[in-house]
């Protein structure tokens, strides 16, 4: 509020006899001193930032606003007016089997494909990081899934996993002796693992270029003093580059957590959610809630996602924010 | 130091490590090529055992039905003029309001943490809303209603981006420009975007990359081809238990060939944009 009273603060001299009576809005927001170019200055890089701060707070803030005001209301296809609802949306859902298996399908989706791709993407990285030739030849491939959007991959793959003639199958037929090609789509853990499958195939490229800048950022001296030392790869791993590239490391695993745990435009377009209702992830079901005229389940659904997501790791990103601005303070 | 059997096992770890590295880059690659083969081949020969890479009979015929589906080609265009109206909006909210930050004495931080905090929230807590407001104002299946939200979405993106570039330029040069009596406004006009050209079109490349690719908001919002995305028109492409493989693929194409291009030109700014500027590559 005080900000924008100051910024309101006009210029010397603004209207006849501005300093001779003390107008009403001079006496709400006293003005300390004749605004000299310093004022001005902060003024001018307030004014800057107001309208973005506006522009999120309108269409961002605001609509979750409006969203948890939904999730209390009654909110059905043939009922006119939403009468308030009470926690009932929320007791709904939380009674619902299909969220239950929804949610711990997510659980279980982001607990296998975030400690996959960290590990296939860091070893890629550590593999091709002193090996300049390679990495000149296999990084601008290694980027390429990651640049297609999510839903085009999706049906890329679903061609992939086609039964009997898919690509993949062809694979398996000629690793696995006999007839081996599997229905890939037709049962539920199959197809949960092709979900996992393509979202690796995606996303590992993502943490493959970040952990690669962060070991070339490592400094050399560190290592080779290490190696002179005798060090095995493994203790110079452990003790001097794994410390080095832990804030690194943490920035991707938060980031790799928000975003597959949103994952939806693959289960959309290879799995339907199906068989039945085996591979619905959280927002799959929010959005099938919402398709079915029940906004207000559906924002209580999404406000308990929200919660699940945003309060460990909001706590994970303070705590690092703290322990950064510690330590600039300190240099 | 090095023996003859050190050598030889060098040897042989350095080939292991190669054809371990071309069967991932086989990997990625197998599916692409994949699809351009049945963009161009004709409906019989999609799922053949063993499978044809590239069909002798391959043609565009795939590529002139893509006009009479759902919204055609107007999709690309839909997409195309949303994502340049959204980057554009967001990138001028979001550069001004960087720099304010970046500059301000007090509480710039503060602000700078709560943009950056609006990345936790995921999206469809938001589409709910958006989409039930939208529907108030009429705006379902137009630009606008589309372009809103995005801007909503890109600006905090812009802000932490463009935050880290400014404060790696030296405040002494705007400094020396305020003393010869230019106010805020033309310092960051003359002198300091400038300094951003590269970070600006990395970051506005990016936005533009997130929209184009966006299916969840685009799939609340738009109905007709009025307004369909590329990304949303895409799943059209199946009716029912029938896939029009070879008009999907051909679309497929047409949507990632851009981004694969705009791709290769700002690998350079890959690292800092994927970690929000705080790993800088």
């Amino acid at each position: 509020m005080r900000l924008i009273g100051k910024s309101h603060s006009g210029p010397v001299g603004a209207g006849p006899g501005g300093t001779a009576t003390v107008s009403l809005r001079r006496r709400l927001w006293p003005r300390r001193r004749e605004p000299g170019v310093e004022q001005r200055d902060t003024r001018d890089l307030r004014l800057m930032f107001l309208p973005a701060v506006l522009v999120v707070l309108g269409f961002g803030i605001f609509p979750l606003i409006y969203a948890l005001w939904v999730s209390f209301h009654l909110w059905e296809p043939f009922i006119p007016d939403h009468p308030g609802n009470g926690v009932k949306n929320y007791t709904e859902v939380l009674n619902d089997p299909i969220f239950r298996s929804a949610a711990a399908r997510t659980a279980i989706f982001v607990a296998i494909v975030v400690p996959a791709q960290m590990v296939i993407g860091l070893g890629l990285a550590l593999v091709v990081e002193s090996r300049m030739r390679l990495q000149r030849l296999f990084f601008p491939i290694y980027l390429l899934p990651m640049l297609i959007a999510p839903i085009v991959v999706g049906y890329m793959w679903l061609q992939m996993f086609q039964f009997p003639a898919g690509i993949v199958n062809e694979i398996v037929s000629f690793l696995v002796p006999g007839d081996a090609r599997v229905n890939w789509l037709g049962s539920a853990e199959t197809a949960f693992i092709t979900l996992i499958i393509v979202e690796i195939w995606q996303w590992t490229p993502f943490v493959f270029v970040i952990m690669l800048a962060g070991l070339t950022a490592v400094p050399v001296q560190l290592r080779e003093a290490a190696a002179v030392d005798g060090a095995r790869w493994w203790v110079t791993f452990r003790t001097v580059i794994l410390p080095a590239i832990t804030p690194v490391l943490t920035v991707v695993v938060i980031l790799r957590l928000l975003e597959s745990a949103n994952f939806f435009p693959t289960v959309f377009s290879i799995t339907q959610g199906g068989p039945g209702t085996s591979t619905y992830s959280m927002v799959f079901y929010i959005t099938k809630l919402a398709q079915f005229g029940r906004p207000g389940v559906a924002a209580a659904t999404a406000f308990i996602f929200l919660l699940a997501l945003a309060i460990p790791i909001g706590f994970v990103l303070m705590g690092i924010l703290k322990r950064q601005t510690a330590e600039k303070k300190r240099i | 130091m090095v023996t003859g059997g050190g050598r030889t096992r060098k040897l042989v770890r350095d080939a292991g490590i190669f054809l371990v590295l071309s069967a991932l880059a086989a990997a990625v690659i197998i599916p692409m090529v994949w699809i351009v083969g049945v963009a161009l081949k004709p409906p019989g020969e999609y799922f053949d055992i063993p499978p044809v890479w590239f069909s002798s009979d391959s043609n565009l015929q795939h590529f002139r039905n893509i006009s009479g589906f759902n919204a055609g080609y107007r999709a690309l265009l839909n997409s195309f003029i949303v994502a340049i109206c959204a980057t554009s909006a967001s990138m001028v909210l979001g550069t001004a309001a960087a720099y304010g930050l970046a500059r301000l004495r007090r509480r710039g931080d503060v602000w700078s943490i709560w943009f950056l905090s609006q990345r936790i929230l995921p999206p469809v807590a938001l589409v709910i809303p958006v989409f039930l407001l939208i529907r108030e104002i009429g705006w379902i299946d137009t630009y606008q209603g589309l372009i809103l939200p995005y801007i909503a979405i890109n600006t905090p993106f812009v802000v932490w981006m463009m935050r880290g570039y400014f404060l790696e330029i030296p405040t002494a040069i705007e400094e020396s420009a305020m003393t010869d009596g230019c106010g805020r406004w033309s310092v960051l006009f003359r002198v300091v975007l400038p300094l951003v050209v590269p970070g600006l079109l990395a970051t506005g490349v990016f936005v533009w990359i997130y929209i184009w690719s966006e299916f969840l908001i685009g799939l609340f919002i738009t109905q007709t081809s009025a307004s369909i995305t590329a990304a949303v028109q895409l799943p059209s492409f199946t009716i029912a238990n029938d896939v029009l493989w070879g008009e999907m693929s051909a679309f497929s194409l047409l949507m990632a060939t851009p981004v694969l291009i705009l791709g290769l030109f700002i690998q350079r700014y890959f690292v800092r944009g994927l970690t929000l500027g705080a790993v800088k590559g």
